[in-house]
């Protein structure tokens, strides 16, 4: 199996990461600053001050735990999203007239911000229910995976099709889908599977930040920091929400360069 | 034996055109006969191949597919081995160079022993060292021996070969051709073959057809009756690339298409032929 080497501009970019996010709480201080001389405003908090606090919420058990919270929902929202959305998609690719039914409502669908669907799926899990959040995840993440399935395999060579048909001597649709449109569409997938985890996570944060959903999640620890003046500390724990989608999508990334070695096709989203 | 092809009266539009590449044309192919079609760039020799192999439906006349005087109107995978132009259509590149050669005859039958078979193929092909590789990292010409190795490895009868030997040099060109009149020798498989190269033509084929552009309005005629081989030492089971009646067979041929096709640009394979 070929060798996935590590790129110096893979490892740069990874570097660079706590540098821009360093800048941008430097950036937003100098606003602050700015924005002080002309009315009060609530001071943020100093760079050092942020650096400090990064120690501090690493030992914070509770931020630890609510992180974890937050993953899992978004992680069972997505796998499930995934093999409801692959199978969905798969059978919207076989069938074009399928296809052209349902086309007007996923295209009307995906122009709805999911948070608007807040309310009336609240009407049936109860606001403070998890349903909800597992829910709300999986809206985007399913019409992710729905789009991206269909496209793989829309996108497949035809060529490649027919030739199987005659090196099997066969037009055997089942093992044409196992041995042929699978692997072809792999590259759809992965991309669809990063978007749908990175959104699910979005999705999960912003509905425990606004009280929505379960109890416990990082978004309400973020919450909770603010309410109590500790801005250092919840700007770091922004911080590691971002780090958190970047190592999701690494591990996709890993995962994809493991199953599609063979690809010529760079994965980016 | 491989089957006979007869097209009556056949009109055949490719898929995404609006106008037809063939009009009203009528050929047989006789059933073990090695037939090379030739032509300039773009005149619907793929086209042609295509419907042969029923992957393009005429929209007039019929192509007719005979099988020891039964007519074949069922699916055709079965029998035929067709070779892409772009190689990397017909091979699978999620598998190695070995799997994918093994790969039709593991459909054909999942329990068959091939460890032994695929290293001598892969021998064959010139392919022993890239066994292991994925077929993104070879080269287009080591593509294309691995999809013929690919095609013959099942056996088919009627065989349809969109330039199998294009972009390959010559010495490699001539083992395959060895191998694809070997292979047309012991079993008498129809073969229908599109190249640019005439020695290509000259050596292999029975009877070389020719798409004319330049006669017809409405799209090329098929000029089949004249370019038949004179006479084949039938006793070898070798190409002969200098023999005297190669020789004369590829001046005829190149006369012809220089009579043809002397309104045409460039013919790719004439810098090749003159080798």
């Amino acid at each position: 199996m070929r060798k996935h080497n590590i790129d110096r501009y893979d490892v740069l970019g990874a570097l660079l990461l706590p540098i821009v996010l360093l800048g941008a709480l430097l950036l937003l201080n100098l606003l602050n600053n700015l924005c002080n001389q002309w009315h009060p405003t609530v001071k943020l908090p100093g760079t050092w001050e942020v650096a400090k606090s990064v120690v501090v919420t690493a030992k914070n058990s509770a931020v630890w735990f609510a992180l974890y919270h937050t993953i899992k929902i978004s992680l069972v929202a997505t796998i499930v999203a995934a093999i409801i959305g692959l199978s969905v998609g798969f059978s919207l690719a076989y069938d074009k007239r399928v296809w052209q039914l349902c086309q007007p409502s996923l295209d009307m669908l995906r122009s709805i911000p999911v948070t608007f669907l807040v309310p009336p799926i609240a009407i049936i899990t109860g606001v403070k229910s998890p349903l909800l959040a597992y829910l709300l995840a999986f809206c985007p993440a399913f019409l992710f995976m729905v789009l991206s399935a269909r496209q793989g395999v829309i996108r497949h060579d035809i060529d490649r099709s027919k030739a199987f048909e005659f090196f099997s001597g066969r037009c055997n649709r089942i093992e044409q889908f196992w041995k042929i449109l699978i692997p072809e569409a792999m590259p759809e997938i992965f991309h669809g599977l990063k978007l749908s985890v990175s959104y699910a996570l979005v999705i999960v944060t912003v509905l425990e930040y606004f009280d929505v959903g379960p109890k416990g999640g990082i978004g309400q620890q973020i919450r909770t920091f603010y309410d109590n003046v500790q801005y250092a500390a919840g700007f770091v724990t922004i911080a590691y929400v971002g780090t958190v989608g970047y190592i999701l999508n690494k591990v996709l990334d890993l995962a994809c360069h493991r199953t599609m070695h063979w690809s010529q096709f760079e994965i980016e989203s | 034996m491989g089957p006979k092809i007869e097209l009556k009266n056949v009109c055949l539009i490719p898929t995404g055109f609006e106008e037809a590449t063939l009009v009203d044309q009528s050929c047989t192919i006789e059933s073990g006969e090695i037939v090379v079609l030739m032509g300039g760039s773009g005149c619907g020799k793929t086209t042609f191949l295509r419907a042969l192999a029923r992957l393009l439906k005429p929209t007039q006349g019929v192509v007719c597919i005979t099988d020891q005087g039964r007519q074949i109107k069922e699916d055709i995978c079965d029998f035929v081995g067709f070779m892409y132009q772009d190689p990397i259509s017909g091979i699978f590149p999620w598998k190695h160079v070995r799997q994918n050669l093994e790969f039709p005859r593991r459909l054909r039958d999942s329990n068959a022993y091939l460890k032994d078979w695929g290293d001598d193929w892969l021998k064959r092909l010139g392919l022993p060292k890239s066994a292991e590789k994925h077929p993104t990292g070879l080269s287009g010409g080591e593509r294309k021996r691995l999809l013929f190795g690919m095609v013959l490895s099942y056996e088919p009868t009627l065989l349809l070969l969109d330039e199998p030997f294009t972009g390959l040099d010559f010495d490699l060109a001539a083992k395959l051709w060895q191998e694809l009149f070997e292979y047309h020798w012991i079993s008498k498989a129809t073969v229908v073959m599109v190249t640019h190269s005439v020695r290509e033509a000259a050596v292999l084929a029975d009877r070389v057809m020719i798409l004319d552009e330049t006669a017809v309005f409405n799209g090329p005629a098929i000029r089949a009756d004249g370019f038949r081989r004179p006479a084949r030492a039938t006793d070898k089971m070798a190409v002969r690339l200098e023999d005297e009646d190669v020789i004369k067979y590829q001046k005829s041929i190149q006369q012809e298409l220089n009579r043809l096709l002397l309104h045409m640009p460039h013919m790719p394979g004439e810098a090749h032929a003159k080798t």
